[in-house]
């Protein structure tokens, strides 16, 4: 009725390339990303009976890829004492209103995403999910995952290229 | 027509039904405007859809391949939270452990069986001979001739005799007259080395102790050398003949230097 456990990492294995680009659009230091899947793999094979087969796989990883990844934001926060005042502006909620305009490199700018914004960002716009996916995923309905993508677009088109006199 | 930024965005996603997906068409082609704006989200979204392609073009490091298949971690039943810093951590402190014995075992693997040295490929000559070759090799005076025909067999002779019945493949002496290549039993149970003998046409060959006396069963002429000047070069490829007559005559491995050394003493 299962499928084989071996036929399973045989898709695993197929997965990772995906599972470290979603990894590298979250967390930018490739050593931390290939860590931050090493973990979603190990916690994959532990929970492997919670898999429901037919189901997508790579909806799955990605959803564990997630928490291992908010989990390490979260216990990075507790870590550092005092955040340092750029730091502290980049968890503000709105990017896109900054009052000065960088032009920053497009992974940088996603890099100072809000944690909500940068899921919804390397879901649909990196792994090229569709909303419901995601919305899955992030365990959200589709209009979170929409306004959150939304917010994510501005800010980056924001962080990108400044505003030219702004369009909505 | 007002159409909210979310819907051209859906749309620039490809998310909306066929029904909606025309009104915005509709609405575009009549609104530079709304054109403009659909076309901001489509850049933006190819942008950061390439952005990250390089990720998808990468080896997957070898310790993620393992992790696949490897057993569940003992981390598991810890709270998500707790689990993570572990892991992390101890993920980290294992890598350096990990890509070292990596490495290690790579290079072991990569390691075919029956592996020729450079030694060995280097004592081996190239091209087939031309008759002519040989009979450079082969005088009707014994003195000085390295082969000799015996009963219609070419036998080895002087320096090549000398360097096959005592020579060991570890002796490297540049100024020799011949080197010796492998050295080997045969499917027929005698002993076999390849050679190569130097000079302004050297040749090579593969000799196999027949009746008390090394029987020459291929030869072969050395790739003439860009660099030559009389001097000896290594030939960087085995000749297509000697290399079939070994592959296709050899029991086994080629002799260690210690089972040379027995063989000798035993005279082969």
């Amino acid at each position: 009725m299962s499928q084989p456990a071996g036929e399973i990492r045989e898709q695993l294995v197929a997965l990772l390339p995906r599972l470290r680009r979603f990894a590298r659009a979250l967390s930018r230091n490739v050593d931390d990303a290939d860590d931050l899947v090493q973990v979603a793999i190990e916690r994959a094979l532990i929970r492997l009976d919670q898999w429901r087969p037919g189901t997508r796989l790579d909806s799955w990883m990605f959803g564990i890829v997630k928490n291992a990844w908010i989990d390490e934001v979260r216990s990075r926060r507790r870590r550092e004492r005092v955040l340092a005042p750029e730091e502290a502006g980049a968890q503000v909620a709105d990017a896109a209103g900054e009052a000065h305009i960088e032009r920053l490199s497009l992974a940088a700018a996603i890099d100072r995403l809000p944690d909500d914004q940068r899921l919804a960002v390397a879901l649909v716009l990196v792994e090229g999910l569709a909303y419901k996916e995601a919305a899955e995923v992030l365990e959200v309905p589709v209009g979170t995952v929409t306004s959150r993508l939304a917010r994510g677009r501005e800010a980056l088109e924001a962080l990108l290229g400044g505003r030219e006199g702004g369009t909505s | 027509m007002t159409i909210p930024e979310d819907t051209l965005m859906a749309y620039a996603d490809g998310e909306l039904d066929p029904e909606a997906r025309r009104e915005v068409e509709a609405a575009i082609a009549a609104d530079p405007e709304l054109a403009r704006r659909v076309e901001r989200h489509q850049a933006l979204r190819r942008k950061i859809g390439s952005e990250f392609d390089p990720v998808l073009m990468e080896t997957v490091p070898e310790s993620l391949v393992s992790a696949v298949h490897g057993a569940p971690s003992k981390a598991a039943g810890k709270p998500a939270h707790e689990a993570t810093v572990t892991d992390l951590r101890r993920v980290r402190a294992a890598r350096a452990a990990e890509a070292k014995e990596a490495a290690a075992s790579a290079r072991r693997a990569a390691t075919p069986r029956r592996r020729w040295t450079w030694f060995e490929w280097a004592a081996v000559a190239a091209s087939l001979a031309a008759g002519a070759v040989i009979a450079h090799f082969v005088s009707r005076s014994p003195d000085g001739a390295q082969l000799v025909s015996r009963d219609g067999q070419l036998v080895a002779q002087g320096d090549l005799d000398e360097a096959l019945s005592n020579r060991l493949a570890g002796d490297r002496r540049e100024d020799a007259p011949v080197h010796i290549g492998v050295s080997f039993r045969s499917k027929a149970g005698n002993y076999c080395r390849t050679f190569v003998m130097n000079g302004s046409s050297p040749m090579g060959g593969l000799a196999c102790r027949k009746n008390d006396a090394w029987a020459v069963e291929v030869l072969a002429a050395s790739p003439a050398d860009a660099s030559a000047g009389g001097e000896y070069r290594p030939a960087t490829s085995m000749p297509a003949a000697v290399a079939a007559a070994v592959e296709q005559q050899i029991q086994g491995e080629p002799l260690d230097t210690l089972q040379e050394a027995e063989a000798r003493a035993d005279g082969w």
